[in-house]
């Protein structure tokens, strides 16, 4: 019993993480690229999308969780309706995964990422952005076909390929700035 | 289960893969070596074709080197330049990236001994 609780608090734990993680990062996507964004669900720069491959990569099926929860709470005054909320917010969530489970399979990348290299992670976060843009839109399309852009598609992919590829840099540079100020020299 | 161990490997993990994004591709021990062989013939100037290369050492057997140039070349830290008269030839040559990471080495090397 004590077990089960123990596992539910940490659960709980990593599903709270990655929702206030989406959560802080759209909020800052808002605050410094809100000028690239092109309607409520498509930006030019994106940097939430960082937050899926990370928060996927680190806690799989404990980041879908997180990632719905948080991208419910951000959706919610941007959609018609609840259930489009929920719809879209479970595209967001589980479109990561997926992308990742199937990259990682091709890419032969291990379950605890051993060896993954920088090429690798780049491909994956490619593979993250196409399946978010695709899915996203083929959603857009079937809810209004008249009015549908297909051009929405590349800027969604542009947007969530650069705000990965921001997220990973900055996490590159944060983890610089913590070697340094620690003494500890890189392995190179 | 949320298992805090495997998470913090695949932290770890993915910590060395994003470091790889803003830094020099890794290299093993062996590909250092051959970069190292490598750089005593760019140094003074020689062109060394990848027959010669895969020659350049007794410790690396021929076939291995050859594995490693590949591997080298896909890095990014050498190319390979046909030659202009006869095209079974092949030259191995530095990249942009092997001259920035000879400089780093350098650099630290200077602030090491410093």
């Amino acid at each position: 019993m004590n077990l089960l609780i123990a596992n539910a608090k940490n659960g709980a734990l990593c599903i709270g993480g990655v929702a206030i993680a989406w959560l802080v990062f759209f909020k800052l996507n808002f605050l410094f690229f809100s000028t690239f964004e092109k309607s409520h669900f498509i930006n030019w720069v994106f940097i939430p999308a960082g937050v899926r491959l990370i928060s996927v990569l680190l806690f799989d099926e404990y980041a879908i969780v997180g990632l719905f929860i948080g991208a419910l709470i951000t959706s919610i005054g941007m959609t018609t309706s609840p259930t489009e909320a929920v719809l879209i917010s479970l595209i967001s969530a589980i479109n990561p995964y997926l992308a990742i489970k199937l990259s990682k399979r091709i890419l032969k990348v291990n379950m605890t990422l051993g060896g993954l290299n920088a090429k690798q992670l780049i491909t994956m976060s490619f593979f993250a952005a196409l399946f978010n843009c695709l899915s996203h839109n083929v959603y857009f399309y079937f809810v209004d076909p008249e009015h549908y852009d297909w051009f929405s598609c590349v800027s969604m992919f542009t947007g969530d390929f650069a705000g990965i590829l921001i997220v990973l840099y900055l996490f590159a540079f944060i983890l610089k700035v913590i070697r340094k100020s620690v003494g500890v020299s890189t392995k190179k | 289960m949320a298992n805090f161990q495997q998470i913090y490997q695949k932290f770890l993990n993915l910590a060395s893969a994003v470091e790889e994004m803003s830094e020099f591709p890794t290299l093993d021990p062996v590909e250092q070596k051959m970069l190292s062989l490598l750089s005593k013939y760019w140094a003074s100037k020689q062109k060394i074709t990848v027959v010669e290369a895969m020659h350049m050492t007794n410790d690396i057997s021929t076939s291995t080197v050859f594995r490693y140039l590949k591997k080298l070349r896909t890095k990014g830290y050498i190319e390979l330049i046909v030659d202009e008269l006869d095209n079974r030839v092949k030259y191995v040559s530095a990249t942009p990236l092997t001259d920035s990471y000879f400089n780093k080495m350098g650099k630290l090397m200077i602030k090491a001994a410093s």
